[in-house]
């Protein structure tokens, strides 16, 4: 015979099934609800010999009608009737798993309440007043450790005498006044109704807007006038917030149980957090500390990822070129393949793979900052900074996302809604430096600044970020006019950061960059190295070959930036397929010059340059035109060809115009 | 309590837990499920950034970098601005 039915309701992960399997032991079986794939889990459980139904529902944080879960919880709740609820609380998260309390109360459904977890709860030093808690919900209060057992007995205990108990449960929470004379207005229509769920509940349900309820009154037939009369009344109430305040009724009740009956110790961590985000987070202060900790990362950079793993790659990397190329001519290959090979490969592709552990140290550091929650305070703090410059704070979240690659920086625009923000954003986006140039700067800053690479590198970034704002402040007065939207960041908590996050996040990068380097890279090179030595009948890497005419011809557009040899022309250009091809480019018709000693590209880099040409050189490379990626993304996002135009363009006069101011001023100081 | 939280960050252009824990003088678990209710409901919603990329270009060799959300924001929607104004 039926004896009772017990349900388990509970946020998920708060131990339903623990507790579910410690009660049923094998009497279960687990189905669907009807209509949805929603597992349905049964069993049985006796009690002095008497039997009774226990039902596992699945875990929700809430009784709307936002999941299917929920859905099917509420239905079980309200229609299949069982004769009491346990509802299952984690003791460590109480506040939030009162929220869904609130709503059984609010269904005035019998229930026995399991604090469960209080093992976990006990280790973070949160006490509870058990007694003040049962008095607030109205309901006995249990601790338990389900999974252990503790406390299964006595709750079950608890729910056979609720089962029996006829006193009348009342619905605790406090409506304000005009929500309450709308529930009662909502009472009035439903009333004489053969409804499927609880008038009250019902009522509360629809001034909530819970649309659900409409299909649901509208499926069992329900008077056909009661239909319009909801819908007339939703017609005159859409704007009202009746569904935020029923809403904050129930939030401000577990509140109030919450903080009349459980303790928290102080937590200490949070003061210190509150100290550090004073300084990084403060106007004046926000600005330099950000400069600080990105000059720290470049200098570390610098120091562990060129100094002491760079040189040891380049000398592996020549090493096996070497090798390579005894053994090419000692089975007498072919001297174009052995051109192709040592050239081409070796000094081309492998110029760029040198740089594998200083990517590698420098996205270790920049997935420490990240991991941490530091970005989102940088954001922040530029946020200020930015509206000056007539840009929202959004816009430099694009500009990090940028400082990887333009492309997805570019992309997250999507996301601005007002077009002049978005379109002045991707104009500027391009003079963020994005990690594919890093190898250029590499080059020149061991060649001729190497005692002070980290600072050197944060110059260039620092500049990039430079020209990028008085790009925007000149939009914003010239081209597009209008306001800037507005947004929300979230600032999360300071974390440690995890180890597999930082190291995920690097090799997700340096992958890339070495798949990067072994596809696209390849490509471009092994076309540079064809126009280089063809036509057959001219001496290869000479000013006669297709690559040289090329540049011989394009060479003079640069001499008043003080570069001018057609190799580094062309090199220039070999960059807009990819950024890293400049230096395959440069390595590739350098290198094989000089190959007697150490580190040949960046000997050859010294030979060709000067301080001084090597800082217009990455000047240059900082701001010209970028990459065709970028370009593409430029084109696909604007749906236009002129946007992307226009981008090539502008960037590469800005480029030309500020490395000819430092060449030529740098000239008139002295400086070589 | 909820128009409480949806106004400071209006205010602050900011949603910071603990702040508004303090501020509120609610405990973050509660702020937490406030932020919650109020995206469930459609008064905030959260912006995606970078997401896309990984589907647009799943060819990109950097694919894998940049779907990673950096930094969240979120917008107040219409119907979180008619609550704003009535308060
Ligand atoms: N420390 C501790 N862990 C528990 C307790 N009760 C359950 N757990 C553990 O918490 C985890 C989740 O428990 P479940 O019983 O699967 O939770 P659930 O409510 O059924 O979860 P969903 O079905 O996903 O909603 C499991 O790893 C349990 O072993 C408890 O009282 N103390
Ligand atoms: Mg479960």
């Amino acid at each position: 015979m039926k004896n009772g039915t017990i349900a388990l309701v509970g946020n998920p992960n708060s131990g339903k099934t623990s507790f579910f399997n410690a009660l049923t032991g094998s009497n279960q079986h687990v189905g669907n609800w009807p209509g949805v794939t929603v597992e349905k889990k049964e069993g049985k459980f006796i009690y002095q010999e008497k039997e009774y139904d226990v039902v596992d529902l699945p875990g929700i944080y809430s009784l709307g009608a936002f999941s299917e879960d929920e859905v099917v919880a509420r239905d079980y709740i309200l229609t299949g009737d069982p004769d009491v609820i346990i509802n299952i609380i984690d003791a460590g998260n109480i506040e939030r798993n009162l929220y869904l309390t609130t709503q059984l109360l609010e269904m005035k459904k019998k229930l026995v309440i399991a604090l469960n977890m209080v093992d976990e709860a006990e280790k973070r030093k949160i006490k509870f007043d058990l007694e003040e808690l049962s008095k607030h919900l109205g309901a006995p209060v249990i601790p338990t450790v389900a999974h252990k057992g503790i406390g299964v007995g006595e709750i079950m205990e608890a729910a056979i005498n609720a089962i029996g108990d006829k006193t009348s449960i009342e619905n605790p929470l406090i409506y304000s006044g005009v929500v309450k004379h709308h529930i009662e207005h909502m009472e009035e229509i439903l009333k004489n109704n053969n409804l499927p769920y609880p008038i009250e509940w019902t009522a509360i349900k629809i001034v909530e807007g819970d649309l659900n309820i409409l299909k649901k009154l509208e499926e069992v037939n329900v008077d056909k006038k009661i239909i319009k009369d909801i819908k007339e009344y939703y017609k005159y109430h859409t704007s009202d917030s009746f569904e935020l305040e029923i809403v904050d009724s129930r939030y401000a009740f577990a509140h109030k149980v919450a903080e009349h009956s459980v303790i928290r110790p102080l937590e200490e961590v949070i003061t210190l957090t509150d100290k550090i985000d004073r300084i990084l987070t403060n106007k004046y202060l926000g600005i330099p500390a950000f400069a600080i900790i990105m000059l720290v990362v470049f200098q570390l950079t610098f120091a562990i990822g060129e100094k002491l793993l760079g040189s040891f790659a380049a000398s592996s990397i020549e090493g096996l070129g070497r090798l390579l190329e005894i053994f090419l001519i000692k089975i007498k290959a072919p001297g174009w393949l052995v051109s192709f090979i040592i050239d081409g490969v070796i000094n081309g592709v492998g110029a760029i793979i040198e740089f594998v552990p200083l990517i590698t140290v420098l996205y270790l550091l920049l997935g420490f900052l990240e991991d941490s929650g530091y970005m989102a305070r940088a954001a922040y703090v530029w946020d200020d900074l930015m509206r000056r410059f007539g840009l929202q704070g959004k816009a430099f979240i694009s500009m990090i996302i940028g400082f990887g690659c333009n492309v997805p920086g570019i992309m997250s625009t999507r996301t601005m809604d007002s077009k002049k923000d978005r379109m002045i954003t991707m104009l500027i986006t391009p003079f963020m430096s994005c990690g594919a140039k890093l190898p250029i700067y590499s080059v020149f800053i061991a060649a001729f600044f190497s005692k002070h690479g980290g600072l050197v590198l944060f110059s260039l970034y620092a500049f990039g970020i430079l020209v990028a704002l008085i790009m925007a402040k000149l939009l914003n007065k010239t081209l597009f006019k209008g306001d800037s939207s507005y947004f929300i960041m979230e600032l999360p908590p300071y974390r440690i950061p995890t180890a597999t996050n930082v190291i995920r996040n690097m090799w997700d990068n340096v992958s890339g960059f070495i798949k990067k380097a072994g596809t696209i890279i390849f490509l471009v090179i092994i076309i540079m190295w064809m126009l280089a030595v063809l036509p057959a009948s001219v001496e290869p890497y000479s000013q006669y070959s297709i690559l040289g005419t090329i540049g011989t011809f394009l060479a003079p557009i640069f001499r008043p930036a003080g570069f001018g040899t057609w190799q580094e022309s062309v090199a220039l250009f070999a960059g807009i397929p990819a950024k890293e091809a400049v230096v395959g480019t440069l390595g590739m018709l350098y290198a094989g010059q000089y190959v007697e000693e150490g580190v040949i590209l960046v000997n050859a880099i010294r030979q060709h340059f000067t301080p001084l040409t090597a800082l217009s050189y990455m000047i240059m490379v900082l701001l010209y035109t970028p990459c065709a990626a970028t370009l593409g993304i430029v084109a696909k996002e604007t749906r236009s060809t002129k946007w992307p135009l226009v981008m090539a363009i502008y960037t590469f006069a800005i480029g030309w115009f500020v490395a000819v101011i430092v060449y030529q001023i740098g000239s008139l100081l002295g400086f070589s | 309590m909820l128009k409480e939280i949806l106004k400071a960050i209006d205010r602050d252009r900011l949603l910071s837990v603990p702040m508004l824990s303090k501020e509120l003088r609610v405990p973050e678990a509660l702020i937490d499920e406030g932020i919650f209710e109020l995206l469930r409901m459609g008064y905030i919603i959260k912006e995606e950034t970078g997401e896309s990329c990984s589907n647009v270009c799943a060819g990109c060799p950097f694919a894998k970098t940049c779907n990673k959300e950096i930094i969240k924001t979120y917008r107040i929607t219409e119907k979180g601005q008619g609550i704003i104004r009535t308060v």
